[in-house]
């Protein structure tokens, strides 16, 4: 029993210590060219779209007058007035926050914790004396989707320096744990059974999750980011959600996110 | 299908464990008290106990990013029939909060390990 426990803890520091992510990824990518051989791994993009040629079809009809459209051209108007300060988002942000979105989240040093594009935006804010946004609200919707609009086309490129293995250890571990009454993790989903039917849905490949948000969803009649997805997803295992841009979500958006390196960016889109 | 399978032996399980516990509130009906309010007062402090223990294994959850949703719902509607005077509606209530908060922790508990079973290599 004692060795046992021994061994345990032994192979724990051990995996913690040789916690790669680029393996991971290569070893996730290859999951899914096994488990879908006939989809390229760059459709994934479309989500469940790249799975089904019906839905595809109808899904591709209202791509043709994008519901998100609106929302692109008043984040582009949010994005660029001015703070009462004189300053603007373009201050707070790299190329003046123009085609960045493939960096997002990234593990930020100073604070030692990962910062998601909305919560950039937010300390944005903070930083210029503005009051915080909602994260499911239509502005923080509006303006992330116009940057991700100028994000097109990019490819995603998220690092994991040696200080932020821990952070995207837990995200790791956050999708693969088992949660809530039905006693699911993502992965029994998204991987176990993906391109299968859930509710008359088609279950989408985690490669490719991260690539096109924010997102229109008819659901919703609105605009939202990845975690509000997240927070349904949680929901609907039975499991309680967590907070928008809790550390804990934002951990999981990080490892998803490096699971989708390489892949191109193409948000906002739109969902059912 | 595995899953469904896994779904429902859970659910048996969760049935039969929640059937066995002992009645608590056995012994407040075994008194032969003619004090009615003592005996309404024990009732309540059984409920009480029954919810603390509850609310400490939801804590527990909680603070693991594994509470369930069914757990906070039977957490309110027993302190809501305690409220109202409705012990027994209470004690049942309160049972089956404090019975699925242990199953998460146990769950919890499970994962902190299981996870890595699952990673693709
Ligand atoms: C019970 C099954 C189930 C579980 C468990 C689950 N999801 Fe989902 N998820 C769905 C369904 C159904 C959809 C909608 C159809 C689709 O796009 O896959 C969805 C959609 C998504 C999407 C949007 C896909 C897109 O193309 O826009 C993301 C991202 C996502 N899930 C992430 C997660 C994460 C992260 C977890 C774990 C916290 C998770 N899911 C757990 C069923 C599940």
């Amino acid at each position: 029993m004692k060795a046992g426990l021994f061994i345990l803890m032994f192979l724990g520091i051990a995996s913690q210590a040789v916690a790669d992510p680029e393996a991971d990824r290569v070893a996730f990518e290859k999951f899914y060219k096994e488990r879908l051989p006939g989809i390229e791994i760059a459709a994934h993009k479309d989500g469940a779209y790249a799975l089904d040629a019906a839905k595809r079809e109808q899904w591709l009809e209202i791509e043709d007058f994008p519901p998100y459209e609106i929302a692109v051209d008043e984040g582009e108007s949010l994005f660029s007035v001015a703070f009462a300060n004189g300053k603007s988002y373009t201050d707070c942000f790299a190329n003046g926050g123009m085609g960045i979105k493939q960096t997002y989240p990234y593990f930020d040093l100073d604070r030692g914790e990962v910062i998601t594009l909305e919560l950039a935006i937010n300390n944005c804010r903070d930083a210029n004396d503005e009051a915080q946004l909602d994260y499911m609200g239509e502005e923080m919707g509006n303006i992330s989707a116009y940057m991700a609009f100028t994000s097109r086309g990019n490819k995603f490129d998220i690092k994991v320096p040696e200080e932020a293995v821990e952070a995207y250890e837990q995200g790791k571990r956050f999708y693969y744990e088992r949660r809530g009454q039905l006693d699911f993790a993502c992965s029994s989903c998204h991987m176990d059974i993906v391109g299968g039917l859930l509710r008359a849905e088609i279950l989408s490949a985690s490669i490719g999750h991260a690539t096109h948000w924010p997102t229109y969803r008819f659901k919703w009649e609105q605009i939202g980011g990845i975690q509000r997805r997240f927070l349904q997803c949680n929901e609907q295992v039975g499991a309680e959600s967590l907070a928008q841009q809790s550390k804990a979500y934002r951990n999981l958006e990080y490892f998803l996110t490096y699971m989708n390196n390489g892949m191109e960016l193409n948000g906002p889109a739109s969902r059912r | 299908m595995k899953h469904l399978k896994l779904i429902v032996s859970t659910g048996l399980l969760l049935l039969v464990l929640g059937c066995a516990e002992p009645g608590r509130n056995a012994e407040v009906g075994t008194s032969d008290s003619v004090d009615e309010s003592v005996d309404v007062q024990d009732a309540s402090n059984d409920v009480r106990s029954i919810l603390d223990q509850a609310e400490s294994a939801y804590a527990a959850a909680k603070a693991k990013n594994h509470a369930w949703v069914i757990t906070g719902r039977l957490l309110t509607s027993a302190s809501e029939a305690l409220e109202a005077g409705n012990e027994a509606a209470a004690m049942v209530e309160a049972k089956r909060a404090l019975f699925t908060a242990q199953a998460s922790v146990t769950q919890a508990n499970k994962e902190e390990t299981a996870w890595r079973g699952r990673v693709p290599k």
